[in-house]
């Protein structure tokens, strides 16, 4: 593969808490993002999963430049957007575009859906003329709306219409990147389908990258290439998408798997056990952040946080016995 | 280019049909249009009034002194012989321009300190603070401070009730950009590279105005209402200028003998004040979205 059109390095993002006491100088962290590194190539789709609050739409907001990382860089081309002159990042951002999950919130009940859509055009300083109100037109015609909706205001439309507003607003500066956080959890499953298909088509016709971040695996394991499992700000296993489904290594990728129903009796995979709920990133716990529900936690688990190897091609597993535990299977 | 001027043309009747929408939803609601009416009349009466008053509202009379209303004179005459109605028709046009003066400033100050403080939360700390210091004082009490420092004249009225209602409606605006900045669309704006006034100015002031709004009439309301305080105790406009206030204060002294001096001003200021509550509460019913779902 050449150089990666993105290169996530050791971010970090902790959220300080407003001390309880006031005196106390020290204030209570919450540990978003705690060193995920991974990369994502031109034309791919990275899936990034795990259960809510690990962190995962942090990376999305951090890789968009809307929060500041703690650490850590995101290098895109080449180019660590994290320091870099503010209006060489404002240039830049025309390559990243975002389609949020809440179509109710993501598009300004206040301009008509042609100005929602040419937002990034105009607010990068191109001027509204009837040649970028036609392009307008035309993005509208390509995420399957009509040229007559570009006048219409964004209440008048139901929830899977405005997520192809949403998604020809990220097309229209012809992006390479796309963020698409949690892009379709909000919609019903019929929809989902279809705007998922908008999105390959897209990325087909337009050679884009996803960052797809999302908790339905189904889902993910339908639009990624790659897949990224996070759990309480770390990544806890990387890879290949057929390996990681087929073969997840460690205990809570094979936990996640293994609760996503599947509808044919002879492929249910044999459950694995996880106790408990997932700890607070206020305190989390010491060595592998998984040992409290993990069923084959020792105590190195208790003492030591495994790193990321890499225990095959382009597989990573953070787990101190990902080569012992064999992959769950029906 | 035919395409785009057909969705043009398609734009308008969509447009108003909305707005249609909204009359009617406006319609429904009985305190704004029992309000509206009172304040319309209250506006109209100021504005034409006095062109049909015959009578000039300083026109001494010595001889028809302390008059009780009759046909000559609808509200009776003062202890100079002067028309009220003239006088409360003039007083109309002060009063209610002190409040309309108010009202507008505050609509600047309080929308940029607002919006100021509201995204720019390294400033939130020093403007808001300022803010509840002024705050702290009653509303009147600084009103009369102010404008007793100053010396009393219409300006000086304006000012005052400036500095008074300026931070409250700061206020209104800040919370409505607390909340509206954390929504999606203006993260996707500044995911854009929108600037932070074009995020300010398109995203997150359009989607401020409904509590501006409402908070505006009732900025309205208790400016005429303290305007009529501060001329009363003398810090408002001058004596030869009738506004509701001037008009009250002199009357108080013959109260027995000649309650209409004070009740019509009176009457004027409460039916303004109320007027323009019913608005304000009519407003919120129709532009605060939980209310609307109440309202089916």
């Amino acid at each position: 593969m050449t150089a990666p059109l993105l290169a996530v390095d050791g971010l970090v993002k902790h959220f300080a808490l407003s001390s309880e006491n006031w005196f106390r100088r020290e204030r209570p962290t919450v540990r978003a993002v705690d060193g995920v590194s991974f990369t994502l190539g031109a034309g791919e789709t990275l899936g990034l999963v795990g259960e809510s609050g690990c962190g995962k739409s942090t990376i999305g907001k951090l890789v968009l430049q809307l929060i500041p990382a703690t650490a850590g860089a995101v290098r895109f081309e080449g180019r660590d957007l994290v320091d870099i002159p503010a209006a060489e990042l404002r240039r830049l951002r025309r390559e990243i575009q975002v389609v949020f999950q809440d179509p109710q919130g993501s598009l300004n009940p206040r301009m008509s859906v042609a100005e929602i859509v040419l937002e990034p055009l105009v607010a990068q300083g191109e001027k509204l003329t009837p040649a970028l109100r036609e392009y307008a037109g035309d993005l509208l015609e390509r995420v399957g709306l009509t040229r007559a909706h570009a006048t219409r205001h964004p209440h008048e439309f139901s929830g899977g219409q405005r997520q192809r507003i949403g998604i020809a607003r990220a097309i229209a500066p012809k992006p390479k990147l796309i963020i698409c956080d949690e892009a379709v959890s909000a919609l019903d499953v019929s929809i989902q389908a279809q705007v998922i298909n908008l999105l390959m088509d897209l990325q087909d016709e337009m050679g884009l990258s996803y960052l797809f971040i999302g908790h339905d695996l189904a889902v993910v394991r339908h639009v990624a290439d790659r897949l990224a499992v996070m759990y309480l700000g770390r990544i806890v296993e990387t890879g290949p998408k057929h390996t990681v489904y087929t073969a997840p290594r460690h205990p809570y990728t094979q936990a996640l798997l293994a609760s996503v129903p599947v509808s044919h009796p002879r492929q249910r995979r044999a459950r694995v056990g996880v106790r408990g709920e997932i700890p607070s990133p206020l305190a989390p716990p010491p060595g592998c952040h998984f040992h409290p529900r993990c069923p084959f936690a020792q105590d190195i688990c208790r003492n030591e946080a495994p790193p990321l190897r890499e225990i095959a091609a382009d597989h990573r597993v953070s787990c101190h016995f990902a080569e012992t535990i064999v992959p769950a299977k029906g | 280019m035919a395409d785009t001027l057909v969705m043009e043309r398609a734009a308008r009747p969509a447009r108003l049909a909305r707005m249609g929408a909204g009359l009617r939803r406006i319609g429904k609601s009985r305190a704004f249009v029992i309000g509206a009416v009172l304040f319309a009349f209250i506006c109209l009466a100021a504005t034409i009034g006095p062109l049909f008053t015959s009578v000039s509202p300083n026109a001494l009379a010595i001889r028809s002194r302390f008059q009780p209303p009759s046909m000559e004179f609808w509200l009776g005459t003062d202890n100079l012989g002067r028309s009220v109605l003239s006088r409360v028709l003039w007083g109309a046009r002060l009063s209610l321009g002190i409040g309309f003066a108010v009202v507008l400033i505050n609509a600047a100050f309080g929308v940029l300190l607002g919006a100021l403080a509201g995204y720019y939360r390294k400033l939130d700390n020093i403007l808001m603070r300022v803010a509840d210091a002024l705050m702290a004082f009653p509303a009147v009490l600084l009103a009369i401070g102010i404008a007793s420092a100053l010396g009393p004249s219409a300006v000086t009225a304006i000012v005052a009730l400036s500095v008074v209602y300026v931070p409250r409606t700061a206020r209104v605006v800040r919370a409505s950009v607390l909340v509206v900045r954390e929504l999606d669309y203006v993260h996707a704006a500044r995911a854009c590279g929108a600037t932070d006034r074009r995020i300010v100015m398109k995203h997150i002031l359009p989607n401020c105005m409904a509590p501006l709004i409402v908070q505006l009439s009732f900025v309205f309301a208790y400016a005429i209402l303290s305007e009529a305080v501060l001329s009363f105790l003398g810090l408002g406009a001058p004596p030869t200028v009738p506004s509701w206030g001037v008009l009250i204060s002199e009357g108080r002294a013959y109260m027995r003998e000649a309650a209409w001096l004070t009740i019509v001003p009176g009457a004027a200021i409460a039916i303004t004040v109320l007027g323009l509550n019913l608005l304000g509460d009519g407003l919120r019913d129709v532009l605060d979205p939980r209310m609307k779902v109440e309202q089916g």
